[in-house]
C-alpha cells in the first residue's frame, strides 16, 4: 500500500461525510436483523414492538430483550472496537496487514486471563480487562522487538512473522496449562474459543467506560494518523510530536483489543479485513477510514454472527470460525499482492 | 445328629454347592473387539470406566485402578458407597496410560464405558484380559443393566448381579404402580452449557430412568433428537423443554445461571412447580447408573418428584439431600 | 568458505563407488546416531510402571524377568519410542525437502499448511466416516496434505520470485483457514468422535504402537532413499535453473517430485501421531550448522536431528510432570518457537533464501 498519497488524495470532503448516514442506516438495518433473526421465528413487528412497548410477561419480548439484545449490542461493541484498533495500528505502523490478532494481541490478551485465572487463582470480573491489557501490551511489544531485530527491521511482513510465532507460542503455553490444570480450565475452554455465544453481559459493565473511552479517542486522534502515515520525519516536520502520538495510539488499541478480547475471547481478521474494504470507499485519510472502520466493522461481526446462529440449524458454528474462514483467504491475498 | 453326620451333611453340601461355583470359570465374554476368555475368578480388578467403581463395590469387589471423575468423590467412591470400599484404589486422570495400569497388577480389565478404541485394546490386552463393550454400541452407549451384568459376568458374579438387577427393576415397577399417575407425563432432564439449555433425550441413561417411572419426553423434543445423549435448544425455544416436570441437572454451581434462565418465568413446571433442583449429591447418585446409585437415587428423587409432578407450586425449589 | 574440510575417500575395489565423505559430518552423524541412543535407552527405562535401569537392560537382552515387565518394555515403551525417533526423523525430512523446493529457509510442513490439511482429512474420516477403518487414514492424510501443497504452489505462482517471508505468511493464512475448518467439522460431528479426534490432534506419541512403527517404518524406508535419490540431481539446480536446464536436468520434474515426497513423509508422520510442528524447520537448519556435508550426508544428519529433537520432546513430555503426559506437539512448539525467532533474525534479508 503505498504512502505517499497527499491526505485528501482521492477524496472528497462532501463524498466522505455522505457515507456516514448511509452506513448508519446500514448498521441499523443489520442490526434489527441480527435481533429479528433466531431459533424461533418471530415477526419484525413483534420485535420492533418488544424494544419500544416491552412487556415482561410475553416470552417473545423476553427473548428479543434479554436474548437477543445484549448479543446484537456486544457484536456492535466488539465489531466497531476490534476494527478501528484495526485500522489504526495499519496506520501508525505503515502496515496493511496489520490486525490485533495477528501481531498477537488478542494472544497476549487471552494468554494473560488464562495465567491470572489458571496460576494466579484471579477469577474477580473487576480485573479481567486490566489483566486482557497489560497481555495484550506485553505481547505487542515483544512482536516489536522482535520484528526490530530481524534484518530489513519492522517491515510489514517480520511484523506479521513475529506475531504468528508469539501467538503460536503462547497458544502451546495455554495448551500445557490447560493439560495440567484441567478443572479451571473448563471455565475458559469456551470462552477461549472466541465467539458471541452465552457470554456474560454484565462484564460490559467493567469495560463499557474504557471502549468508550478508546473508541471517541481513536476517532479524535484519526486526522494525525494520516500525517504519521506519511513517515516519522514527514509528521515531525509537520510538528506533529510523533513519540507521544504513537504511545497514544498505542494506548488506544491495546484497550480496545484487550477489552474485545475479554467480552467475546480472541476473535481474529476483523480488525485485517474491514479497513481495507473501508479504504476502496474513502482512500487513504484515516480520518475517514477510522471511524468508518468502525461502523462497518460493527456491521460485519452483526452479520457474521447472524450467519454463525442461522447456518447450520439447530446448532450454531462459533463466531471465531466464521471469521476465520472469511478473513483468512482475504489475508492470503493480501500477503500475495504485496511488492516488499 | 452325631457330629460325625452333621459334619457329612456339611462335607455334602459343600461338595454339590463348589462344582456349582467352579462352573463359573472359565468365562467368554464377546465384545467388539472380539471375544476374551477369563480362565479364573479375578482378584484384582482394574476399571477404565467413567463412574465404574459403583458396579464392583455392589459386587463385592474394590477395584485396583478407577479412573477419575467429574464428581472427584474420594477415590470416586460416593457418600454412600465408602463402606463398601475395603482398599485405596488409584485413581488416574486423562488419558489411558497401560503401563499405569500395568502397574496395579490387575487381573481383569473392566472398559465397558471408557471409549478405548483397537489400538488400546490390543495393548491392554497383553496386561490382563479386557472386557470390552459388545459391538454395534457407540463408546458410551451401553445401558446400565447390561452394563453390570457384564461386568459381573467377568467377576464371577452374574447371580448377584441379576438379583440387584431384578431388585431395582421391581423397585421401578413398584413406584410406577404406586404412582399411575405418572404415566404419560412429561419430563425433561437438563442443564444450561454456554447458554443453551442441554437436554438428555430419550435416547440418554438419565432420560430412560425417569421413563421407568413412568414419564416421557416431550414430543417435541423427540422431534429434534438425532443422536443419543443430548440436544442443545435454543433459549428461545420453549416447546422443547416445556415438560410437566423439569430437573435441573447442573448442581449447586450452576444454580443461579438455572434459576436466571431467561425461559424460567415461561414454562409450564415454573408455573407449577414442577421443578427440580438436584445438589450435587444427587447429580452424582443420577449420572452413575450403577448398582450401588441407582437404589439411593430412587430413593431421594420420588419424593422430589411427588411434590412436583402433583402440579400444586408448593415443591421446595431445591432439593433435599436424602 | 572455511578451511578445508577434511575427506575420507573410501573407493570400492573395481572403483565402481568411490565415496569422499567429509570427516566432520561423520563424526556428527555418529555422535547424533549415540545421543539419540541414549535418549532411547532413557525413554525405554522411564514410565509410570516402575522398572530399574537393570531390569530394563535384561529385558533387552532377552532375559524375561516377568511377564508384565516384557510387555512394559517391549510392547510400550518400545513401539513408542521407536515411533518418536521415525517421525523425528520424517518430518526433519520433510522440512529440509521443503525448504530446498521452496528455496525458503523458513518453511516447515505445519507452517504452509501441509501437515494441517493432513490433519483435516484424517479429522474427516474419524467424523464423517467413524466406521473406516484405521489402515485407510494414512492415505486419507496424504491426500489432504497434496491437497494443500497443490493450492500453496497455484499462489505462490506471482510475477515476482516472492520473498520467503511471503510464502510463509501464505502458508501461515492457509493452514488458519484450514484449521477453522477442521474446527467447524468438530463442532458439527458426533460428540464421541470429536473427543477421539481432539485428542489425536494435539499431536502425541502416545497411543503408538507396532502397527503404527511398521507403517512409519516401510513408509520411511521407501521415501527416504528416494529422496536421496532426487536431491543428487536437484544439487544440480543450486547452481541455477538455467544452468541446470541446460545440464539436461529436468527441473521442474525433480523439483515436483521434491515436494511430493516432503508432502509424503509429512502426511504420513501426521496421521499416526497428529501434526507436530517446527521439526522440519529447525532440523534442516541445526544440521548446516553442525556439519557442512554434502547433499545426502546432510539429509542424513538432518534425520537424525529431528529423530534426536522428537524422541527429547515426548520424554521430556512424559516424564516432567508424570503422571499427566504433556503431547510432544506441545513441547515442539515450546522449543521451535524461540528458535524459529533466532532463525528469522539471523537470517539473510527478504530476498529469496
Amino acid at each position: 500500500m503505498s504512502t505517499m498519497a497527499a491526505p485528501n488524495a482521492g477524496t472528497h470532503p462532501v463524498r466522505a461525510w455522505s457515507g456516514v448516514p448511509v452506513l448508519l442506516g446500514i448498521l441499523a438495518l443489520a442490526f434489527l436483523l441480527h435481533i429479528a433473526v433466531g431459533a424461533k421465528q418471530l415477526s419484525l413487528g413483534t420485535v420492533i414492538e418488544a424494544l419500544f412497548n416491552f412487556d415482561q410477561t410475553t416470552f417473545d419480548h423476553v427473548i428479543v430483550r434479554n436474548l437477543r439484545l445484549p448479543r446484537a449490542v456486544l457484536a456492535v461493541i466488539v465489531g466497531a472496537s476490534l476494527s478501528l484498533a484495526g485500522a489504526l495500528m495499519q496506520g501508525v505502523t505503515r502496515n496493511p496487514l496489520a490486525d490485533p490478532a495477528l501481531l498477537g494481541l488478542t494472544s497476549g490478551a487471552a494468554f494473560a486471563v488464562v495465567i491470572a485465572t489458571s496460576v494466579l487463582g484471579l477469577t474477580s470480573m473487576i480485573f479481567i480487562p486490566w489483566i486482557a491489557m497489560v497481555g495484550a501490551l506485553g505481547a505487542a511489544l515483544v512482536v516489536y522487538i522482535i520484528a526490530r531485530l530481524v534484518p530489513g527491521g519492522a517491515t510489514p511482513l517480520s511484523l506479521t512473522l513475529s506475531g504468528a510465532a508469539i501467538s503460536a507460542f503462547l497458544s502451546a503455553i495455554i495448551s500445557v496449562v490447560h493439560l495440567l490444570d484441567q478443572d479451571t480450565f473448563e471455565n475458559l475452554r469456551v470462552w477461549l474459543t472466541g465467539g458471541l455465544a452465552g457470554r456474560d453481559i454484565t462484564l460490559l459493565f467493567y469495560v463499557g467506560p474504557p471502549i468508550a473511552l478508546a473508541l471517541i479517542g481513536g476517532v479524535l486522534l484519526a486526522p494525525r494518523v494520516t500525517v504519521l502515515a506519511m513517515g516519522d520525519e514527514v509528521a515531525q516536520g509537520l510538528g506533529v510530536k510523533t513519540g507521544a502520538l504513537k504511545v497514544q495510539l498505542l494506548a488506544v488499541v491495546v484497550v480496545l483489543t484487550a477489552c474485545s478480547v475479554a467480552l467475546a475471547g480472541p476473535l481474529g481478521f476483523i480488525g485485517l479485513v474491514i479497513p481495507h474494504v473501508v479504504r476502496l470507499y474513502v482512500g487513504s485519510d484515516y480520518r475517514w477510514i477510522v471511524p468508518y472502520a468502525a461502523l462497518a466493522g460493527a456491521v460485519y461481526l452483526l452479520g457474521v454472527d447472524t450467519i454463525a446462529r442461522i447456518a447450520i440449524p439447530p446448532r450454531e458454528i462459533s463466531t471465531g470460525i466464521i471469521t476465520a474462514m472469511i478473513g483468512a483467504p482475504l489475508f492470503i491475498q493480501l500477503v500475495r499482492r504485496r511488492t516488499r | 445328629m452325631s457330629f460325625r453326620s452333621s459334619l457329612l451333611t456339611a462335607f455334602l453340601a459343600l461338595a454339590i454347592v463348589t462344582p456349582v461355583m467352579a462352573q463359573e470359570f472359565p468365562v467368554t465374554i464377546e465384545h467388539k473387539f472380539g471375544t476374551t476368555v477369563i480362565e479364573t475368578k479375578p482378584e484384582r480388578v482394574a476399571s477404565l470406566d467413567y463412574g465404574g467403581i459403583g458396579n464392583l463395590l455392589k459386587l463385592g469387589v474394590s477395584p485396583v485402578i478407577v479412573r477419575e471423575w467429574r464428581d472427584k468423590f474420594p477415590s470416586t467412591t460416593p457418600p454412600w458407597g465408602q463402606s463398601l470400599l475395603t482398599t485405596e484404589p488409584v485413581v488416574f486422570t486423562g488419558d489411558i496410560d497401560p503401563e499405569l495400569v500395568a502397574s496395579t497388577n490387575p487381573d481383569v480389565i473392566i472398559a465397558l464405558a471408557s471409549g478405548i478404541d483397537e489400538d488400546l485394546y490390543a495393548k491392554l490386552s497383553l496386561i490382563a484380559p479386557v472386557v470390552a463393550i459388545p459391538s454395534g454400541l457407540g463408546d458410551y452407549e451401553l445401558a446400565w443393566d447390561q452394563r453390570a451384568l457384564i461386568a459381573a459376568r467377568a467377576l464371577g458374579a452374574e447371580a448377584e448381579a441379576q438379583r440387584q438387577i431384578d431388585a431395582i427393576h421391581a423397585r421401578f415397577a413398584e413406584v410406577r404402580e404406586t404412582h399411575p399417575e405418572w404415566a404419560g407425563k412429561t419430563a425433561v432432564v437438563g442443564r444450561i452449557v454456554e447458554g443453551e439449555f442441554s437436554a438428555f433425550n430419550k435416547l440418554d441413561i438419565r432420560a430412560k430412568f425417569l421413563n421407568e417411572f413412568g414419564f416421557v419426553t416431550p414430543t417435541a423434543l423427540d422431534d429434534i433428537t438425532e443422536t443419543a445423549f443430548f440436544n442443545l435448544v435454543s433459549p428461545e425455544l420453549i416447546e422443547p423443554i416445556d415438560a410437566d416436570v423439569l430437573v435441573w441437572y447442573g448442581g449447586s454451581a450452576a444454580l443461579q445461571e438455572s434459576l436466571d434462565y431467561p425461559a424460567r418465568p415461561f414454562l409450564q413446571a415454573g408455573a407449577r412447580g414442577g421443578e427440580i433442583f438436584l445438589t450435587d449429591e444427587h447429580l452424582a447418585a443420577i449420572a452413575r447408573q450403577e448398582l450401588l446409585s441407582i437404589p439411593v437415587a430412587v430413593d431421594f428423587l420420588v419424593p422430589l418428584l411427588e411434590a412436583a409432578a402433583d402440579g400444586d407450586p408448593a415443591t421446595t425449589v431445591e432439593g433435599d439431600l436424602q | 568458505m572455511s578451511a578445508p574440510a577434511h575427506h575420507w575417500v573410501f573407493r570400492s575395489k573395481s572403483e565402481r563407488i568411490a565415496l569422499r565423505l567429509p570427516v566432520r559430518a561423520l563424526v556428527a552423524l555418529a555422535l547424533l546416531a549415540l545421543v539419540l541412543l541414549l535418549i532411547c535407552c532413557v525413554s525405554l527405562a522411564t514410565g509410570t510402571y516402575g522398572v530399574a535401569l537393570n531390569e530394563v537392560i535384561d529385558t533387552l537382552r532377552g532375559l524375561s524377568i516377568s511377564r508384565a515387565i516384557d510387555n512394559v518394555v517391549w510392547e510400550f515403551r518400545f513401539p513408542r519410542t521407536l515411533a518418536a525417533a521415525l517421525v523425528g526423523a520424517m518430518m526433519a525430512l520433510s522440512g529440509a525437502a521443503l525448504q530446498n523446493t521452496t528455496r525458503n529457509g523458513l518453511a516447515d510442513p505445519s507452517l504452509v499448511g501441509v501437515s494441517q490439511g493432513a490433519a483435516l482429512a484424517v479429522v474427516t474420516l474419524t467424523v464423517v466416516f467413524p466406521d473406516v477403518s484405521g489402515a485407510l487414514r494414512p492415505w486419507a492424510a496424504f491426500a489432504g496434505a497434496i491437497l494443500v501443497a497443490l493450492a500453496i504452489q497455484g499462489l505462490s505462482h506471482t510475477r515476482q520470485g516472492g520473498s520467503a517471508i511471503r510464502f510463509i505468511l501464505m502458508g501461515i493464512g492457509l493452514s488458519t483457514f484450514i484449521s477453522s475448518i477442521t474446527s467447524a467439522l468438530m463442532t458439527y460431528g458426533d460428540i464421541d468422535r470429536a473427543m477421539a479426534a481432539l485428542s489425536w490432534l494435539a499431536g502425541s506419541i502416545n497411543a503408538a504402537g507396532w502397527s503404527d512403527v511398521w507403517t512409519l517404518g516401510i513408509w520411511c524406508a521407501v521415501l527416504l532413499p528416494a529422496l536421496l535419490a532426487i536431491s543428487r540431481s536437484s544439487s544440480a539446480t543450486r547452481m541455477g535453473e538455467a544452468s541446470a536446464i541446460s545440464l539436461g536436468v529436468r527441473v521442474k520434474l525433480i523439483r515436483n517430485l521434491q515436494l511430493a515426497i516432503a508432502v509424503a513423509l509429512a502426511a504420513i508422520a501426521t496421521s499416526v501421531v497428529g501434526p507436530l510442528g517446527f521439526v522440519g524447520l529447525i532440523a534442516p537448519h541445526a544440521a548446516r550448522r553442525i556439519a557442512p556435508a554434502g547433499i545426502g550426508l546432510n539429509l542424513l544428519i538432518t534425520a537424525m536431528v529431528g529423530a534426536v529433537l522428537v524422541s527429547l520432546a515426548d520424554l521430556v513430555g512424559r516424564a516432567a510432570f508424570a503422571p499427566i503426559q504433556i503431547p510432544a506437539g506441545l513441547l515442539t512448539a515450546l522449543i521451535g518457537v524461540p528458535l524459529f525467532i533466532v532463525l528469522m533474525v539471523r537470517s539473510r534479508s527478504s530476498a529469496s533464501h
